[in-house]
């Protein structure tokens, strides 16, 4: 018992030592909160607060199925549970009619609500905390102007321990730091506002970033591809060649991709679809050029060795060419060569012959829509094939397409389909 | 025509190493044609790399293809030397232009679509079908001649989350009212015939209700019949009345039982929820199997206008 004793406070001492340094990791960089209200927004603010809104896509997260605009309620699916958007309305019941700038510039640079939780950082703070104080004021200013709508946030359901404060508070400490954003004197002011939009407000990393265990992205320029818990979708990686590095692309192709959804290199289907369609198609374009330029300076990664040909199970290019003949040869012709303007190229495409295979097997089964864009306004669409064909047949088709036509890709398994229906 | 990769030795142990993983039997390769075989055999007559090119070629050629069991089930192309010279004459015209002028470029992008709003729509094909006629067996419903403004705000619903359908949600979800509008207005004009109504099975005193429930409602239920909004003949009336014929009979029990679960919706006053909630799922059933039991009139179309007043109020009947 004599002995216990020291043991037992030492690591008394080192609990409450860990727990302090948490506790001072998660106050880092907060001065102490301005709580008057003498915020007095200009029309400047409220408008420059609304184009912010769109450049970080607000709406999408904070905004269900057919609901009020920014009343919250959109379910957000995470390896840890789900996570409802919040009510951004300046309803003082539910919505955040009661904060001050102050408040919200707290949210958004620390991740803390206005009652001093920690909010899931599913809300993007690790990108947000980029956030200029004069930009977090407009899109308060702006947010402040929008119908007060009362409806009251759902609770999240997210699983035990991942649910508490403690839990987030370890997390913060490990992987969240608020920072801002430090332009290089190197690069362009072109360059540095991109940088700017892309890894703050436009938290691209948030889908084009890979996580850890704990969903962290590594640093917001860390672009290396993730899969969305989206309906499975890739977001490809940004900095990679064989993904969807923009780095051989004309700036223009890049702009026109985010104004428009379409471009000569290639269209926006899923996620990606719905940001171009509520986001970046109402940026400027001095903004879209300067994401467009910072994007294709990310340092590359090294482009894979060329494949060898594929080895195939006997009959299943027979399969996927029957396949292909009677559903997708009307569209994407009979070399995979895809109609001008019309329908994507599947010979050489990036999309078809990408590790994992997840999107060209998703857009099989799910098919889509371009966004409709002004630059775009009657998009081309691909039929969900999930209904017609089953699993071996949607298999044989992708594989057929990955390994055609000069693409040398990884055959795909009926398992695979199964496990993206 | 002289192929230029690699020696001819690297150029047959990278065919037999090809077929042998795609598990087809190689024999000895003579020699190549290269280009010009492969273009009038109807093989790919671009391909960027010419080493794969001559790889199909021989493959086609050389190989014979094994069975599941080992045995080899036959040699698929095997031209005789004075078939080949024939052929390579023929065409020597048209290889020669391929390989001596064109760019890639202009060989890859031959294939061509109409720039229509029907071959732009051929993402509704596989479940509407072919000119938005889906048949009335299985579930899915037709779209062709179905008043626009009933079409349109379906695809608002579906965009909007008051009708639940992954695959429609997930496929209109970024498509403005303006290309919306477009598409119902291009199914709602497309006048294709209807075919017979497929055999009933069903018996006698449920068709009977049906047609009840259908031709004069139910006063003790209060609830009117359905020809009192979707008209006299069933066919429905502009600008937002659907007809009710030549619909699948599950089809018509999934939206009934949607509206008295909630989970379709429409403008307020929803007046189908409210009919469909006084409904027994006997009646839906009953109702439902009627209406798909029907043959739809030839040249059936909606009327023009619905007869004023409706028996209800209805949010989204006369927009």
């Amino acid at each position: 018992m004599k002995r216990a004793l020291p043991w037992l406070a030492w690591t008394t001492v080192a609990l409450l030592a860990a727990i302090a340094l948490v506790a001072a990791l998660n106050l880092r960089d907060e001065p102490p909160l301005d709580e008057r209200d003498g915020f007095q927004p200009t029309p400047e603010q409220v408008a420059r607060g609304a184009y912010l809104a769109r450049a970080g896509n607000c709406i999408a997260c904070h905004t269900m199925r057919g609901g009020a605009p920014y009343a919250g309620g959109r379910a957000i699916e995470t390896p840890f549970g789900t996570v409802f958007g919040s009510n951004i309305t300046p309803d003082v019941k539910t919505g955040i009619g009661g904060w001050t700038a102050a408040h919200f510039w707290r949210a958004m640079h620390n991740g803390r609500s206005k009652d001093g939780r920690l909010l899931v950082p599913a809300f993007p703070y690790t990108n947000f905390t980029l956030v200029t104080r004069d930009d977090a004021d407009a899109l308060f200013a702006y947010l402040r102007t929008l119908p007060a709508v009362e409806q009251p946030n759902r609770a999240h359901t997210l699983r035990f321990p991942y649910d508490t404060q403690a839990a987030l508070a370890v997390w913060r400490a490990l992987f969240f730091a608020p920072g801002v954003h430090a332009a290089d004197p190197a690069q362009s002011a072109e360059w540095n506002r991109g940088s700017y939009l892309v890894r703050g407000l436009g938290h691209c990393n948030a889908c084009h970033g890979g996580r850890n265990v704990f969903g962290a992205t590594s640093g917001s320029l860390e672009m290396s591809g993730g899969v969305s818990p989206i309906d499975q979708w890739y977001a490809p990686s940004l900095a990679n060649p064989a993904e969807a590095s923009v780095a051989d692309w004309e700036t223009q192709h890049v702009v026109d991709l985010l104004k428009t959804g379409v471009s000569a290199r290639g269209s926006a289907l899923g996620p990606m679809a719905e940001v171009v369609f509520r986001s970046t198609q109402h940026l400027s374009d001095a903004d879209l050029r300067a994401m467009a330029v910072f994007l294709k300076s990310l340092p590359q990664s090294a482009p894979p060795a060329p494949r060898g040909p594929v080895s195939l199970a006997h009959g299943t290019a027979e399969r996927g060419r029957a396949v292909y003949r009677e559903h997708c040869e009307g569209c994407h012709g009979p070399q995979g060569e895809g109609a001008r303007g019309a329908y994507p190229a599947l010979a050489g495409n990036r999309s078809v012959v990408m590790d994992p295979p997840a999107n060209a097997i998703r857009a099989v089964l799910s098919g889509g829509f371009q966004p409709a864009t002004a630059g775009n306004p009657r998009p081309w669409g691909m039929p969900p094939f999930g209904h017609v064909l089953d699993d071996a047949d949607t298999a044989a088709v992708v594989t057929f397409i990955r390994t055609q036509w000069g693409n040398r890709a990884a055959p795909v398994s009926a398992t695979d389909v199964q496990r993206m229906r | 025509m002289k192929r230029t990769v690699g020696s001819r030795r690297a150029h047959r142990e990278a065919i037999a190493t090809d077929c042998r993983d795609r598990g087809v039997n190689c024999r000895r390769i003579p020699r190549d044609f290269g280009h010009v075989f492969a273009v009038h055999s109807g093989f790919p007559p671009v391909h960027r790399d010419q080493t794969h090119f001559a790889l199909d070629f021989a493959r086609e050629r050389d190989c014979k293809r094994r069975g599941p069991f080992g045995s080899i089930v036959g040699v698929k192309t095997r031209h005789s030397a004075v078939r080949l010279l024939v052929r390579t004459v023929l065409t020597a015209g048209s290889a020669a232009a391929l390989a001596a002028g064109l760019p890639a470029s202009a060989q890859t992008t031959a294939h061509a679509v109409p720039d229509t709003i029907a071959q732009r729509m051929q993402a509704c094909t596989p479940c509407h079908g072919r000119e938005g006629r889906a048949s009335p067996v299985g579930y899915l419903p037709r779209l062709a001649g179905k008043p626009a403004g009933y079409l349109f705000n379906q695809l608002v619903n579906f965009r909007d989350g008051r009708r639940y359908g992954a695959a429609m949600s997930y496929l209109v979800e970024q498509l403005s009212d303006d290309y919306l509008r477009e598409i119902a207005e291009h199914f709602a004009a497309l006048d294709v015939p209807y075919p017979p109504p497929p055999a009933t099975t069903e018996r006698e005193g449920v068709l009977r209700r049906g047609e009840v429930l259908a031709t004069r409602g139910d006063f003790d239920l209060r609830l009117p019949a359905c020809t009192q909004c979707h008209g006299y003949a069933l066919t429905g009336a502009q600008p937002a009345i659907p007809g009710l014929l030549g619909l699948p009979a599950d089809y018509v029990i999934g939206q009934l039982g949607a509206w008295k679960t909630e989970n379709r919706r429409a403008t307020a006053p929803d007046c189908m929820a409210f009919i469909a909630k006084r409904l027994s799922s006997e009646d839906v059933r009953a109702v439902a199997v009627w209406l798909a039991s029907r043959p739809v009139p030839r040249g059936a179309k909606p009327a023009p206008s619905p007869d004023l007043p409706l028996p209800l109020e209805c949010g989204s009947g006369l927009r």
